[in-house]
């Protein structure tokens, strides 16, 4: 869900199927969302307020992008911040600071 | 290689016969395929259309899209009863919430000033009467609009059960009519609990119906222009 947010806070609005090939190349193929476990996450996004949806032609079939709303975005930051917090509080446990006393 | 408008209208029927029956689900699924498809075919160019499409198709999984259809429709569910929540709410401030005391007032002097105790089953199937006409009534124009376009939307279906309200009401009309049965005559607290009760299934209801509805089918209809077309 908050690589989602934070894709979706980067650009302007995507796509499912943009939003998994972005996934993947930023991850070099380490990530990967399944297609059946992405649109149920952007669904859920949509219904919780922090999506919208537009829909557009592009080559002779209809898209549907999704945009974060005012609410999405303070969603995105507020679970980036504390992914954060989760990752160095997992750093301190893994590489602990020795201090000589 | 770009897939063709025939291969469009062939990914609408595959999605269709693995069981996405709605129109408003089937149009991002038959995307996401095709731009896997193209995908495949750019490294791929010898294989055939179907063989890149059940490939595009086997990456949702052993369930295919039925995961994705069934929490599709909680996901909706559940925006529909945040937004009918989020609207009861203000007839519980003020200034709605003197509409409200006053109507659940006004139902409980009536409960009072009659005697018979079957009195009190009249408003409720009044209730349940003009809930049964909305439902048919709403039930044509989806079959019409069904008709004329070809197409199920998922928003329909979950309109016409009010999202599974239908469920709870009857519930709460089942609880009232075991006491009406049981009681010689009802007392007050009954009386007041009835009132507030049928008060709460009528401000569902009305916003169910009036409010939430249609707001949700002008967004659909942003979404997809066809879809009111025909109203």
């Amino acid at each position: 869900m908050t690589i989602i947010l934070k894709l979706l806070d980067e650009h302007d609005k995507m796509y499912g199927y943009e939003i998994t090939q972005h996934v993947k190349q930023i991850t070099k193929n380490e990530l990967k969302i399944t297609e059946g476990a992405l649109y149920p996450a952007l669904h859920k996004l949509e219904a919780d307020g922090f999506l919208e949806v537009e829909v557009a032609k592009v080559d002779n079939r209809l898209r549907k992008y999704y945009k974060l709303t005012e609410q999405g975005t303070k969603e995105q930051a507020s679970k980036l911040a504390e992914l954060e917090t989760y990752i160095k509080t997992m750093q301190a446990f893994i590489n602990p600071k020795l201090s000589l006393s | 290689m770009k897939l063709t408008p025939q291969h469009i209208t062939q990914l609408y029927t595959f999605t269709r016969q693995h069981y996405v029956e709605f129109y408003d689900l089937q149009t991002e699924l038959v995307d996401h395929l095709a731009n896997d498809i193209e995908q495949i075919w750019a490294v791929e160019p010898k294989i055939s259309f179907e063989d890149a499409r059940d490939k595009a198709f086997k990456k949702f999984g052993i369930f295919g899209f039925m995961d994705v259809v069934e929490q599709k429709q909680g996901a909706l569910n559940k925006k529909y009863y945040k937004l009918i929540f989020k609207e009861i709410k203000t007839y519980f401030k003020l200034p709605k919430i003197i509409l409200t005391l006053f109507a659940v007032w006004l139902v409980y002097e009536l409960f009072q000033s009659f005697n018979s105790k079957y009195f009190a089953l009249i408003p409720f199937l009044t209730a349940l009467t003009v809930l049964s006409i909305n439902w048919y009534k709403e039930r044509k124009q989806i079959k019409i609009r069904e008709k004329q376009t070809g197409k199920k939307w998922l928003l329909d279906q979950m309109l016409l059960s009010l999202g599974g309200f239908i469920h709870i009401i009857n519930f709460i009309l089942q609880m009232v009519m075991t006491p009406i049965n049981a009681q010689k005559t009802l007392s007050p607290i009954t009386n007041l609990v009835f009132a507030v009760m049928l008060v709460l299934v009528c401000l569902i209801v009305y916003v169910a119906v009036s409010v939430v509805g249609p707001n949700l089918r002008v967004k659909l209809n942003n979404e997809h222009p066809e879809y009111l077309l025909i109203n």
